[in-house]
């Protein structure tokens, strides 16, 4: 039987497209993925008690079938919380995406959770401010879009 | 028992030129006391980095202290007030329709018609904590403006004088690039001079726009060429800082301090003994002796951004230099009124102090190329266009050059935040997503790779021409923590500087047709222009002359800029006591022991950013006044 942790990655993994092997490495430094769980937990109200009720095939189907509705709407938090490290407010994203707001608030989790952002990552550079690499490296071509998000 | 209140020189300001100088004169056993309105750096280098990566919004002055914003019971943050903190600052984001003109949010006192869209910071180290490290020289025709192109002004000096200084603060700053490629546009290097490091190696950004541009028409008969762009920034280790390893974040933090900024040579200068750096220590008066010379400068000192006074000093020199740059200095001369024997403030009897305020307004574009850039890497910008520097159009309208961004469009909309928030949830304020599909999956990675990796940005830094009714003045109405006026702040763009971004939206789009790059940049609107500070209107004719808007015939366009954190202008250098601040030596023509340096002496703005030449101009300064302590 699946703890909440592993339950938790897959649902994220399905829903970023990143590898649940990046998204929770065996040599797991930053911990991101427990800290996530943990602040949404803390944050995300019923609507994320009922997301980790769900499959990560029964999250998508919810996603695609009533896509404003308060599971999809959690679903988009967890999204851009491993997209960009922070925390979307439900209601404030609800009404970007339906227009009625040109502003969705948010908190940035951490510095951790800063300089963990996959956006950047899928854009196959780095967080403005956190680079790993060396004098140069702008100068070449970055590493493949696979190496750096995992899955085939 | 010696007077710890006196010394060789007291220096206003712990930035680029007071750290330079403070340097040079304390190298040479001079007694020299900083008063500083900030913090130390010391203090804060740590923080100011966890500062910026939990920053909601990451400004140039997220960094740094006091906090410009503050956050709600939920941690979302908005902008502090700035009558509740002992020192004010401007932040960029207050120039919305809403803000820049609202006292409890805006620092600076703004009267428009447009809004001055640049900030500083009230710092150990200054503004040059937040620069981007570009280190050009101007060109010559630069400094001789009116005899050359009959507009503008003339400097009191010239190319060939400085630049020996020039090379001076290149070798002091640590700037990387091959003097080879800098000679455009008539600027000279003496024989076999070279940078203290070679370039910045070009990004693949940068590659593509010179591809993209080489087979593109002369522009007003000039032909583009990109350039590498001489920085502040380590090619290879220096001054025992750490090699560039591409942050992408040259503005607002270095995290590596691979980029110069003033807090290396302020560690250098308090190596000295006889330098000393008073912190949290505010200049409020500049006090004048019967002898028309400045007797004492008095200062307020504070313990939290949010407590008031608690304290105060008095030091005294033999020597004076102000270097709080273009709106605290003229703020200090103008609050400087000594019990009404100097009504109009210290150094003022041209009553050109705070006058002249100018900035390189930026004109901001966009695009997504065929194939990927690979934008997000590298230092912030690597190289630029300069070709349009300098030119016969000169004497119709405003000079500009190029900036190339290596930052994918952080600037232009915020990525990738934006980008990530329309595939995410199917918006498309990004314009990248017309089908305005929500993604998840492996569908939204191939979708964001694809959006990201072909974004890139050109800034054009147009030139503004120095102007009676751009102004820094002291606020009737709203005060600081410690009871000190705000400075207010009129600003407006002249018609030869707003033809200026005729022209440069004119080449970008060229640029971008050249590359085969698709331009994605904000069309400004009429309501655009009428409603938002940063936005204005140009009508002009069939030849280029600016006439009033429904003329028939005629053609309107709109603009919004945005600043370049350029503050210059307001205590200029001149050949004419009556017209200008300081003389060619950067002396008050009115009080001869007291200097005013920084880039508020530049007659004109000029066509490069300008921390290279208020450098040259410091070190130059300091010289001056060696001399004259003998």
């Amino acid at each position: 039987m699946s703890n909440d942790l592993d339950n938790f990655v897959a649902i994220s993994s399905a829903l970023t497209g990143i590898a649940a092997s990046k998204l929770r490495p065996s040599l797991d430094t930053h911990k991101t993925a427990q800290a996530y769980l943990d602040y949404a937990t803390e944050h995300g109200g019923s609507a994320f008690t009922e997301l980790m009720g769900l499959s990560p095939a029964e999250v998508l189907e919810a996603v695609a079938n009533e896509p404003d509705g308060d599971i999809a709407i959690m679903a988009n938090c967890v999204t851009l919380m491993w997209y960009l490290g922070a925390w979307y407010f439900p209601d404030g994203l609800l009404a970007y995406k339906q227009g009625s707001s040109s502003f969705a608030p948010s908190v940035v989790i951490s510095s951790d959770a800063y300089t963990q952002g996959w956006a950047w990552k899928v854009g196959q550079a780095h967080p403005m401010g956190y680079s790993e690499l060396r004098y140069g490296y702008w100068s070449g071509q970055p590493s493949t879009l696979s190496d750096l998000v995992g899955g085939e | 028992m010696a007077d710890t209140n006196h010394f060789d020189v007291v220096i206003v300001g712990a930035g680029v030129s007071g750290a330079l100088i403070a340097k040079q004169l304390g190298a040479a056993g001079k007694s020299v006391c900083i008063l500083e309105a900030g913090i130390d750096y010391k203090d804060s280098a740590a923080e100011a980095l966890q500062r910026f990566y939990t920053a909601q919004a990451k400004v140039p002055e997220s960094p740094y202290t006091p906090a410009i914003v503050t956050p709600d019971a939920q941690g979302v943050q908005s902008p502090s007030n700035p009558s509740e903190h002992v020192i004010g600052r401007a932040t960029t984001l207050t120039l919305g329709e809403d803000s820049w003109q609202n006292s409890n949010q805006a620092y600076m006192d703004q009267q428009g018609p447009l809004a001055f869209a640049s900030t500083y910071e009230r710092v150990g180290g200054g503004t040059g904590r937040h620069w981007l490290g570009t280190s050009l020289r101007f060109p010559p025709n630069d400094f001789k403006m009116k005899t050359v192109y009959g507009v503008e002004e003339d400097w009191p000096i010239d190319y060939d004088d400085l630049e020996d200084w020039y090379g001076k603060a290149e070798h002091e700053m640590g700037v990387s690039a091959n003097a080879a490629d800098q000679g455009y546009h008539d600027i000279g290097f003496p024989s076999g001079y070279s940078y203290p490091m070679p370039q910045i190696l070009d990004s693949l950004v940068d590659d593509a726009v010179k591809a993209g541009i080489s087979g593109l028409e002369p522009q007003e008969g000039i032909k583009l060429e990109v350039t590498n762009t001489p920085a502040a920034r380590n090619s290879v280790p220096f001054q025992n800082r750490r090699q560039c390893a591409g942050n992408t974040n040259c503005i607002p933090i270095c995290p590596i301090q691979a980029k110069w900024d003033p807090t290396v040579t302020l560690y250098e200068a308090r190596q000295s003994p006889s330098v000393e750096i008073r912190f949290k220590s505010v200049a409020s008066e500049i006090v004048v002796g019967e002898d028309n010379l400045v007797s004492s400068i008095k200062y307020l000192t504070y313990d939290t951004f949010d407590g008031g006074q608690t304290g105060s000093g008095e030091v005294t020199a033999e020597r004076y230099i102000i270097a709080a740059h273009a709106i605290e200095t003229p703020r200090l001369l103008l609050m400087s009124t000594n019990d009404g024997k100097t009504p109009n403030g210290v150094a003022n009897s041209s009553g050109a102090v705070g006058k002249h305020l100018m900035d390189h307004p930026i004109y901001l574009s966009w695009a997504h190329t065929k194939d990927p850039v690979f934008g997000y890497r590298g230092p912030l910008s690597t190289s630029g266009i300069e070709s349009m520097r300098d030119g016969a159009f000169r004497s119709k309208h405003a000079a500009f050059r190029i900036e190339i961004g290596n930052e994918g469009w952080n600037f232009p909309i915020g990525d990738p935040y934006t980008t990530t928030l329309d595939f995410v949830l199917g918006t498309n304020h990004s314009q990248l997503n017309d089908s305005g599909t929500a993604q998840q999956g492996k569908g939204l990675v191939t979708a964001l790779n694809h959006a990201l990796t072909r974004q890139f940005r050109l800034g054009f830094l147009v030139e503004q021409t120095p102007e009676d009714n751009c102004t820094v003045g002291l606020s009737a109405t709203y005060k600081d923590r410690l009871g000190l006026p705000r400075p207010s702040i009129t600003y407006d763009l002249s018609d030869y500087t707003k033809m200026g971004f005729v022209a440069a939206k004119k080449v970008s789009s060229n640029i971008y047709a050249a590359m085969g790059a698709k331009e994605f940049t904000k069309t400004i609107t009429k309501e655009d222009a009428d409603s938002d500070p940063t936005s204005f209107s140009v009508t002009y004719d069939a030849n280029g002359a600016v006439v009033p808007e429904g003329t028939a015939g005629a053609t309107t366009e709109y603009f919004q800029y945005f600043g370049a954190g350029h503050i210059v202008g307001t205590y200029r250098m001149g050949s004419d006591s009556t017209n200008s601040v300081v003389d060619k030596d950067q002396r008050s023509w009115d009080h001869q022991n007291l200097f005013l340096v920084g880039s508020g002496v530049f007659p004109t703005v000029a066509t490069g950013n300008p921390t290279l030449t208020l450098a040259a101009l410091a070190l130059w300064a300091a010289d001056t006044v060696l001399a004259d302590l003998g």
